[in-house]
């Protein structure tokens, strides 16, 4: 099985840290990286091959929505999973309206996070 | 009369008493059947005949004046300086004088009367002065109406003055101006200054003001009609005066105008204090306008204080926290099964504490500023709002949107939008016992809309005028910042409508 590559942008450290661990721990075999800004975690979304996105929708240099969204036309076929603290029956429909895969809205369970990860993994072209 | 009567007895003889012998007595009669006085002095002032009518006016008998002076009558109570200015006009007389006198003398029995008396010297055929004939007449009644006159004149001038109305009349065809002396006071003018002509009234009025005068007055005569106007004038010291004139023209059976008249009215006061007010006025709409912008200005400071809470709350504390979420799933999952029940029933009351906290946190940035209305626009913002409000409240919210909105609305009015839906609910919540809710948004081209109706028991009209707690204040300052308006509309029992319209501008 091909090593999966998944790259999370969220400018909180211990949040970068929280999910690498989590998906450490659910998905040991898979290659984890960061970006600390919505600028670096586009140019390396774009300009590496990768499975998955986590993409925090908070970023402080520049809006999520329009990483997404430049993410998307760079390269339509890469899942991207956005989060943010958001109800997910507010703004599920609209991310994905935008061009995510799923969304996730922080705060649910570590279990329900794996989920999404998976699923979104799952539906992803690279497979 | 008296006077021509008195001349052509110039040549009667010297003593009335050789007259009477004379003539007879039917002269005698005569002078007694006059009822215009009528005397006969010596030229040292002594009186030697009074007809009958000079006795009944001094209330005595012939023989009881006769061989007196003047001065010695009982005419003079309280005024004995015109028995001496009668006794000055005798002596004249006597000198050889024609002289005229208007006179007063008290009856005896009471009462005042006016007598106009000449004195004309009897010569003898050498010419000399032998004696003096006066003859009066009683002129109480003219005087009387002479004094009631004037004294009604000066009441009217009085009234002039008081009331600062001054009147005029202006004969047409010979162009002959008069003026009541209030109006020379009015104009500032000393009776020589003004020429008496329409010229030289026109001269005086303001300049901005003469070809709306001579508009106005050549109108009114050439249709022989009232008018009225204001018109400024000019004092000659430059003061100016506003006047309220009203005029009528007086024309001759054919039509034609003969004479103008009118009054006009000094509202100078009136004026300038209408012109401090208006100025008063401006003064404080302008400083309500500063008012105005300085809470606009507090208001989007408010907002963009209340954006960077929500950033850092969201960023810092809702981050944080789930990032304990996440490690508190990940040492749960490595507690060892030697943990027991009483670490794992720990580790999930802090699992449900931080879900709890979170939820706070979410509360409080939603309503500092719901980040939903920047991401996904005002109407997702008015549906989650909506929606919450329901879930919190238990009050029924439907949300109308009506037509789909082709372009966003723009920020600055989407956010005013907001806050005078969740000011309005918030109202709903406390006051309205309602059990319905209906918000609807209507996006015309130029205009949006935002009805919030409830079905609750509504506000006291006199409650709704000065209802500064219910926010209503703040919502339309919020509106009116933009160029909009709020209008409230309710009854007890009926409900309440909170209808926001803003005019639209382009989003970008």
């Amino acid at each position: 099985v091909r090593q999966r590559r998944i790259l999370i942008v969220d400018d909180h450290p211990a949040m970068r840290r929280a999910v690498s661990e989590m998906l450490a721990r659910v998905l040991p075999d898979a290659l984890v990286d960061e970006a600390a800004t919505g600028a670096a975690g586009l140019e390396r979304a774009v300009g590496e091959p990768w499975d998955l996105v986590l993409l925090d929708l908070g970023l402080a240099d520049r809006s999520g929505w329009d990483v997404l969204r430049d993410v998307r036309r760079a390269c339509p076929g890469l899942a991207v999973l956005v989060m943010s603290l958001q109800p997910e029956e507010i703004y599920g429909a609209p991310v994905v309206d935008a061009g995510a895969t799923a969304y996730f809205a922080k705060g649910g369970s570590a279990e329900d996070l794996a989920a999404a990860v998976t699923r979104a993994l799952s539906n992803s072209p690279a497979q | 009369l008296e006077v021509s009567v008195s001349a052509s007895r110039a040549q009667i003889p010297l003593r009335v008493e050789q007259a009477v012998g004379e003539v007879g007595t039917g002269f005698r009669d005569f002078l007694d059947g006059l009822f215009s006085y009528f005397g006969l002095y010596s030229t040292d002032g002594r009186i030697l005949d009074f007809n009958q009518a000079a006795l009944d006016l001094a209330g005595l008998g012939r023989e009881q004046v006769v061989g007196r002076r003047l001065t010695e009558l009982p005419f003079w109570a309280g005024m004995p300086e015109e028995g001496e200015r009668l006794m000055g006009a005798l002596e004249r007389a006597a000198g050889g004088e024609a002289v005229r006198v208007e006179t007063r003398v008290g009856r005896p029995g009471g009462g005042i009367v006016y007598v106009d008396a000449a004195f004309v010297p009897l010569r003898d055929a050498a010419g000399k002065v032998t004696q003096v004939i006066t003859t009066g007449v009683d002129i109480t009644t003219r005087k009387t109406i002479e004094m009631q006159l004037a004294h009604s004149e000066r009441r009217f001038a009085e009234a002039q003055r008081v009331a600062h109305v001054g009147s005029w009349e202006w004969e047409v065809g010979g162009d002959r101006v008069a003026w009541s002396d209030e109006l020379y006071e009015i104009y500032g003018l000393a009776k020589h200054e003004f020429d008496g002509t329409y010229a030289g009234f026109l001269s005086r009025v303001h300049p901005d003001d003469a070809n709306y005068t001579i508009e106005i007055v050549g109108n009114a005569l050439k249709a022989v009609t009232p008018f009225v106007y204001d018109h400024r004038v000019v004092r000659p010291d430059g003061e100016v005066r506003m006047l309220h004139t009203r005029g009528e023209v007086i024309a001759d059976p054919r039509g034609k105008p003969m004479r103008m008249t009118g009054c006009c009215w000094d509202v100078t006061d009136k004026w300038q204090a209408m012109r401090d007010l208006e100025r008063e006025e401006e003064r404080l709409r302008a400083s309500q306008g500063q008012l105005r912008a300085l809470a606009a200005r507090l208001d989007a400071i408010r907002e963009e204080e209340r954006r960077a809470i929500a950033r850092e709350v969201h960023d810092q504390i809702g981050q944080a926290l789930t990032v304990l979420k996440l490690d508190l799933a990940s040492l749960r999952a490595r507690l060892p099964p030697a943990a027991g029940d009483e670490a794992r029933l720990q580790a999930a009351a802090m699992d449900h504490l931080i879900d709890d906290t979170l939820g706070i946190v979410r509360r409080i940035t939603a309503e500092l500023r719901p980040a939903l209305l920047d991401d996904l626009g005002l109407v997702a913002a008015i549906q989650w709002q909506a929606r919450d409000f329901g879930s919190r409240t238990g009050v029924a919210c439907r949300v109308e949107i009506s037509p789909d909105p082709g372009v966003p609305v723009a920020a600055g009015e989407a956010l005013v939008l907001f806050r005078i839906l969740q000011e309005a609910l918030t109202n709903v919540a406390r006051h309205a016992r309602a059990r319905n809710v209906v918000v609807r948004l209507d996006l015309a081209a130029t205009e949006v809309t935002l009805t919030i109706a409830d079905d609750g028991r509504g506000i006291d009209p006199a409650q709704l005028l000065h209802a500064t707690s219910l926010g209503l204040v703040g919502m339309q300052e919020r509106a009116l910042v933009l160029g909009g308006s709020v209008t409230f509309t309710s009854a007890p029992g009926s409900g309440t409508t909170v209808m926001a319209k803003l005019p639209r501008t382009d989003p970008r």
